[in-house]
């Protein structure tokens, strides 16, 4: 490598890092009943069994409170299937509602 | 498998551990600037290279070999174990230095050190590679360009402007050469 004088500067410090960076000591080669390190953890089937157990209790849980809070608030009869029930909307109990004829408007003529 | 045989492969894979384990820690620094986590991918890279060797695969180039799965096992880092296993950050595991701290030879503050790291990340993987070949190992042109399959020109062209760029930023930072 070819360096002037004033790349000798950055030489030497980029030297001093790196050689700090490098393991002092280097391990010994790996043998075949170690651990990975980059390995996943993966879980057991204990606790995967848990997992779901609990997930399962929830869901119960949650089934059974909607029964029991639906129960203080019974339905009105619903008539949307009946092809013969009246809409009842702007009626009132007791009132019949009265027909009233349209005036008459007279014709318009031609000019 | 006969004891002698397995003797002998165990005898090669330690002959390759031994050519190739700081080639292999100085890709993986240069992808992290993180010493422990390049040690850590390094061995990971050995072991899967040694369950190669006992489930008898024929390995035509091991250096090429190795120096893939150790690329490959860095940038699958990034991608699953920190989030996965909890694994703090480089910034913050580069604080914590070992037991075995040497002197600092020259670099007289942690902080000088971060300052560095910190331009060195600014550079491009394959420029701190090339850097990494040549201040870690010493290694010269012919053989970074030999060791990466580039061209030993280009080896030149790269390392003079990386260098030429930290030189800058550094003096910026009031840090021009080690006390």
């Amino acid at each position: 490598m070819n360096t002037t004088k004033n790349d000798e500067g950055i030489d030497k410090l980029l030297r001093s890092y790196y050689r700090r960076e490098m393991p002092s000591r280097w391990p010994d080669a790996p043998r075949g009943d170690m651990t990975t390190v980059a390995a996943a953890p993966v879980a057991s089937s204990a606790t995967m069994s848990a997992g779901r157990f609990l997930v399962g209790i929830s869901l119960a849980a949650i089934l059974a409170l909607y029964i029991g809070v639906s129960a203080f608030f019974p339905r009105e009869q619903s008539t949307g299937l009946n092809p013969n029930s009246q809409p009842i909307i702007g009626q009132r109990p007791g009132i019949e509602p009265k027909l009233v004829a349209p005036k008459a408007v007279p014709a318009p003529q031609m000019p | 498998m006969k004891p002698r045989a397995k003797d002998s492969r165990r005898a090669d894979f330690e002959g390759m551990y031994d050519r190739h384990n700081r080639e292999v820690w100085a890709l993986a620094y240069a992808r992290w600037l993180n010493a422990d986590l390049a040690q850590d991918i390094m061995q990971e890279t050995f072991l899967r290279l040694w369950r190669q060797v006992q489930d008898g695969a024929t390995i035509e180039n091991p250096r090429a070999w190795l120096l893939r799965v150790a690329r490959n096992l860095a940038e699958d880092h990034a991608k699953s174990s920190f989030r996965r296993n909890g694994t703090q950050n480089p910034e913050i595991m580069n604080a914590v230095r070992g037991k075995d701290d040497q002197p600092l030879d020259g670099l007289e503050r942690e902080e000088t050190v971060e300052q560095i790291r910190g331009e060195l990340k600014l550079l491009s993987t394959p420029d701190r590679e090339i850097l990494t070949l040549r201040y870690a190992l010493d290694y010269d042109a012919t053989e970074i360009a030999d060791m990466l399959d580039i061209n030993p020109t280009a080896v030149h062209m790269r390392l003079s402007r990386a260098r030429q760029r930290l030189a800058e930023r550094l003096t910026a930072k009031g840090i021009k050469e080690s006390p």
